[in-house]
């Protein structure tokens, strides 16, 4: 630790002993003409010195220049290329607009800065998405699904069509932070999985990190998914919607005051309730069923160096048989922040975010015997992040977060009445990190955060006979925690997580990058299911709960090819967990007070080769992505009981050897494209009988080889059009149509493989394979825009 | 909690049946053949009625479709308080060993069991049960026929039958339920019904503090005949009744929970972290009979 500190000082040292000449900076934000919309990673550039940046998650950039003229280019891919001259006497604060390409069908619609990002840049493990991109997708439903496009990505898996959350490089559900406008979502899914809760609508684009996991970003192991809403267009009022099979979405956006204020309302409901109401089948129109979000964003523009956002989604699922039983849950997020230019060098964002995740399930209050059951995770954080561009050299981001949690997990009202201890949590980070570019072909990001967790009261926690295992036998006393007392804490020097990330480049298109990081996440899923339900609780960590740690290293080799038009990267990366919740046969853990006493502790490790070649320009896009992959599981407790697989590795349930994707679209006209993608993947692993045994009659199957086989292979093909008509001039409506077949030849792909005693003849053991997509889905969504 | 995950699963269940176009093919497959187990399973109660009796077998590969090998000429031993009690005889049916024994609430029980062959290839060895107490019960107030509204899809209008009860106070009773109809025991893996005091200690289920309880979803008939019986179990026999009930019952989706292994209350004598599969039950029970008129 003291050497890395060490290395760490020295680099820092060299990074800011700069040269002194008469120069000045020139800053400001980069924006879409149109709308208004500032463009993040638009590219400045000066022809005449050769230094150049992108600009920031707000859109805006700091370059410092030698005094005199200056001949800047600024551009961002799918935009018109501007060329501005600029006279240097003193610090300059210029913001830009840049115009949508007037020739679409040769540019692409990809955020990322410049085609050579990939190259020049530190970062790898990471991949952005636009709306426009993720739209041309064939999609289930024609529901355009943030989610399931990146599950098209190496790395990225699911367990299986229509698991809840996704897997990144080996890591469990809970181990992805999702963040919406900067605000946690602990449930990313609608219809217990089956469709993201993230409109494509509302959002601008989507960046995800599976490795080398920026120092700015902490509290989950495997990756961060980091999605931004629109700010609401400052130019004019718009709409944008459509009508489709599930669904049906709507989008208003436009200024409040021109120029300097904006809104953005957003709203999706499903509506398969008023189709299964139509059916003559009492079981099925006995059920309600259906989904909403809700998302808005206002943005003031202070002045020139202080803007405003608000932002705030709301979203849930109802389920309900008739007034017998209903089940609902959602997200509700709000975001408060401030950006603020302390200097045309120093750039600050403040934020407040409010997160809360609830689920109830309950009976009608008319019901003799009734009760409902509510469950909540509320959050408060606040957090400051500051950007100083020291010089052209060098960025060094800095900041704090603090979270405050409070855990209510369980509350049962009604005939009978029960609540589980709520728990309480504080949760503090700070980071600094440093983008150095050492010479012209070599780059380095290094970082560190440091994290610190206390479980407050008030509550009490048992005290269990040390070396036992923890059960209701082994509880010998239990301690009260007040107002505040610390029940436990996790403040030593586990607490630093290193973030390093280099990048060698050979030549302009070719580049060898190599990253490291830590990363440490206090808050556990409590879920012993092969993917996660909605009503799976989160926990702190706390006395039996450790904080669970990361390391991962990533090694990757990136070449674009003809101008950039095609990119090459191959990755492979080693993956290391600690203290990873794992759960007792039999775990009950609906309800329980005593969530320890169901809990085991073990390590895992992942492991793998991803290898993508990506077509960027031109009327095909699209890419070829493949990774090979291992992610094991180790629980090798002092006793049988804290044992599973008798203490040896097993695969995890999201284990997918080989993973393949293919996705391509093809643009004919302006009015026309085409896109298909096809998946293949290794069946998930899962546990086959050794045998069977009776008790009083009933068979049941005997396991003892966690995850010790596989269902069959999966694959599937997916084909669309997207079909847009030249806008009539004299209608205000332009609209498009989506037309497109989900799972195109049929295949049925097993989603689970299970055992069961025959119900007609008890005797007769059998498999039974169920397959949820047998069959061939078309689907078709109007558009429309005003 | 069990009635609200199984409501879980029933939403799980209509929502891929009506959303999607789902589908349920029985598959072959070819699975290793491995080493076979013992299975010991048995029960005493305090009721003069049973006897106590004890099953001892062994596992069959999975596809066998053939009722389970038994053991017999197994030497197998009562204990009440750790003091002998007396050897079980082999019945006529192999495998079956029976004493003519009643147990009493409080006193602690366990069994004792040799084989003196191999057995599927396994050697002959000692088995003993953990030592479990024999648990109060309550007595069932009455058994009785009500009549409910229809509540479609789950429920058509008409009579069913009911039992209450007041559960004793005091917290930390767990109840198993059997039921007979017209003579037959329900003994489905889905029957398998059990149930603590976590929400209703100390209450009545009598239509008046709570609702009786409905033990059969089926219209009642003239003439029909009901039987339950309420059994007093450990904390340890309520986890393996719902370890058996989640392994046979709540499968086929993601969101159930993961194969486990079965373990229940046998250990091997000499070396105790070797299980054997099966439970040896300690049980006061409680029955209530009705014979609906013709």
């Amino acid at each position: 630790m003291l050497r890395k500190f060490s290395l760490l000082v020295l680099l820092i040292g060299q990074a800011f002993s700069a040269v002194c000449q008469e120069s000045y900076t020139l800053s400001g934000y980069i924006r879409d003409s149109a709308n208004g919309e500032e463009l993040i990673g638009a590219s400045i550039f000066d022809n005449t010195s050769k230094q150049g940046t992108v600009t920031n998650a707000y859109g805006f950039y700091s370059l410092t220049l030698p005094a005199g003229k200056r001949q800047l280019t600024v551009s961002y891919i799918g935009y018109d290329s501007k060329k501005i001259s600029v006279t240097l006497s003193k610090n300059t604060s210029l913001s830009l607009n840049l115009a949508e390409s007037s020739t679409q069908l040769e540019a692409i619609d990809v955020t990322t800065s410049r085609l050579d990002e990939n190259i020049k840049s530190t970062q790898m493990s990471v991949t952005t998405l636009t709306s426009k991109e993720i739209k041309k997708i064939p999609q289930l439903l024609g529901e355009v699904d943030v989610i399931r496009t990146l599950t098209l990505l190496p790395g990225i898996s699911t367990v299986g069509e229509g698991a809840n959350g996704f897997n990144v490089r080996g890591g469990n559900v809970d181990q992805n932070l999702i963040l919406l406008d900067e605000a946690p979502i602990y449930s990313s899914s609608h219809l217990f999985g089956f469709f993201s809760i993230f409109n494509a609508d509302a959002i601008t684009e989507t960046s995800i990190f599976k490795g080398g996991i920026p120092a700015n970003y902490g509290g989950r192991l495997s990756s961060v998914l980091d999605i931004r809403q629109k700010n609401g267009n400052m130019k004019k009022f718009q709409g944008d919607g459509g009508l489709g099979l599930l669904s049906s979405r709507l989008l208003l956006e436009g200024p409040i005051i021109k120029d300097k204020m904006s809104f953005m309302v957003s709203g999706r409901r499903s509506y398969q309730d008023v189709f299964i109401r139509m059916s003559s089948n009492e079981d099925i129109n006995s059920t309600v069923l259906y989904f909403y979000d809700l998302n808005a964003k206002l943005n003031y523009k202070i002045n020139d160096k202080n803007r405003i956002f608000l932002s705030g989604y709301f979203g849930r699922d109802v389920f309900g048989l008739q007034d017998f039983f209903s089940f609902g849950w959602g997200n509700s997020t709000g975001t408060l922040r401030w950006n603020s230019l302390f200097s045309d060098k120093f750039f600050a964002n403040f934020t407040a975010v409010y997160s809360d995740y609830t689920y109830n399930v309950g009976t009608d209050d008319s019901d003799f015997a009734n009760f409902s059951l509510d469950s909540r995770i509320q959050n408060n954080i606040l957090k400051g992040d500051f950007t100083w561009y020291a010089n052209n050299d060098n960025k060094v981001d800095f900041g704090y977060e603090g979270v405050y949690y409070r855990f209510s997990p369980g509350k049962i009202s009604g005939s009978f009445e029960a609540e589980l201890s709520q728990e309480q949590a504080i949760e503090g980070a700070l980071y600094i990190k440093n983008e150095q570019k050492v010479t012209n072909r070599f780059n380095l990001s290094y970082g560190l955060r440091y994290s610190g967790f206390a479980n407050v009261g008030p509550r009490t926690v048992r005290i269990y006979e040390e070396g036992k295992p923890l059960n209701a036998n082994t509880a010998i006393d239990s301690v009260v925690y007040g107002q505040g007392e610390i029940a436990a804490s996790y403040l030593g020097w586990d607490g630093f997580e290193p973030r390093f990330a280099a990048n060698f480049m050979y030549d302009d298109r070719t580049s060898f990058k190599v990253s490291y990081n830590r990363t440490r996440q206090y808050i556990h899923q409590v879920s012993n299911t092969t993917t996660p339900t909605p009503i799976d609780i989160w926990r702190p960590s706390g006395p039996f709960i450790l904080p669970s740690t990361a390391n991962q290293v990533a090694v990757g080799f990136f070449k674009n090819f003809k101008d950039n038009e095609y990119q090459f990267s191959v990755e492979t990366y080693y993956k290391r967990f600690d203290n990873l919740l794992d759960y007792k046969d039999g775990a009950d853990l609906i309800f329980n007070d005593y969530i320890e006493t169901e809990l085991l502790t073990g390590i895992g490790r992942a492991y793998g080769l991803e290898l993508m070649l990506e077509k960027k320009i031109g009327k095909f896009t699209g890419w070829i992505s493949y990774a090979i992959a291992r992610s094991e599981r180790l629980v090798d407790g002092p006793t049988m009981e804290e044992r599973i697989n008798e203490g040896t590795w097993y695969p995890a349930n999201f284990d997918k050897l080989h993973d393949l994707s293919i996705v391509g679209t093809y643009t004919f006209s302006k009015k026309c494209d085409a896109g298909a993608n096809f998946a293949f993947q290794t069946g998930r692993p899962i546990t086959f009988p050794n045998g069977r045994a009776e008790f009083e009659g009933i068979i049941y199957p005997v396991f003892n080889n966690r995850n010790g086989a596989r269902i069959p292979n999966y694959h599937r093909l997916d084909l669309s059009v997207n079909y847009n008509p030249s806008p009539d001039k004299k209608k205000r409506v332009a609209s498009s149509w989506s037309f497109g077949v989900y799972n195109v030849y049929a295949r049925r792909n097993p989603y689970s493989l299970f055992f069961r005693q025959n119900p007609n003849m008890p005797m007769v053991t059998e498999a039974v394979q169920l397959s949820i997509f047998a069959t061939a889905i078309p689907f078709v969504t109007y558009n429309f825009k005003f | 909690m069990t009635r609200y995950s199984r409501y879980y699963k029933i939403f799980v269940a209509t929502f891929m049946v009506t959303m999607f176009s789902s589908c349920q093919d029985v598959v072959e497959l070819d699975l290793p053949d491995t080493p076979a187990l013992i299975v010991i399973n048995g029960r005493i109660t305090d009721s003069a009625s049973d006897s106590v009796r004890v099953i001892v077998s062994a596992t069959a590969p999975y596809f066998s479709q053939q009722p389970t090998i038994r053991v017999s000429n197994a030497l197998v031993s009562l204990y009440e308080n750790d003091q002998f009690v007396d050897n079980l005889d082999e019945s006529s049916e192999p495998g079956v060993y029976v004493l003519d024994f009643r147990g009493a609430v409080g006193n602690t029980y366990h069994i004792e069991v040799t084989t003196m062959e191999d057995v599927e290839g396994i050697p002959p060895t000692t088995w003993r049960s953990v030592p479990e107490a024999m648990a109060r019960v309550f007595e069932i107030d009455s058994i009785f026929v009500d009549t409910l509204p229809a509540q479609p899809p789950f429920r058509q209008a008409g009579a069913y039958p009911f039992f209450s009860f007041t559960e004793p106070a005091g917290r930390g009773d767990f109840y198993r339920l059997r039921r007979w109809v017209n003579d037959t025991l329900l003994n489905n893996p889905q029957d398998l019904q059990v149930f603590n005091d976590d929400f209703g200690d100390g209450r009545s289920f009598d239509n008046i503090d709570l609702p009786a309880i409905q033990f059969t979803n089926d219209l009642v008939e003239p003439g029909d005949k009901f039987k339950i019986e309420i059994s007093s179990i450990s904390e340890r026999h309520f986890r393996f009744l719902n370890l058996v009930f989640q392994q046979t019952v709540q499968v086929g989706t993601t969101f159930d929970p993961p194969p486990a292994a079965i373990v229940g209350n046998i250990q091997n004598v000499a070396t105790p972290s070797n299980t054997a599969l099966g439970y040896f039950v300690v049980s006061a029970v409680s029955v209530a009979e009705l014979q609906v008129p013709e």
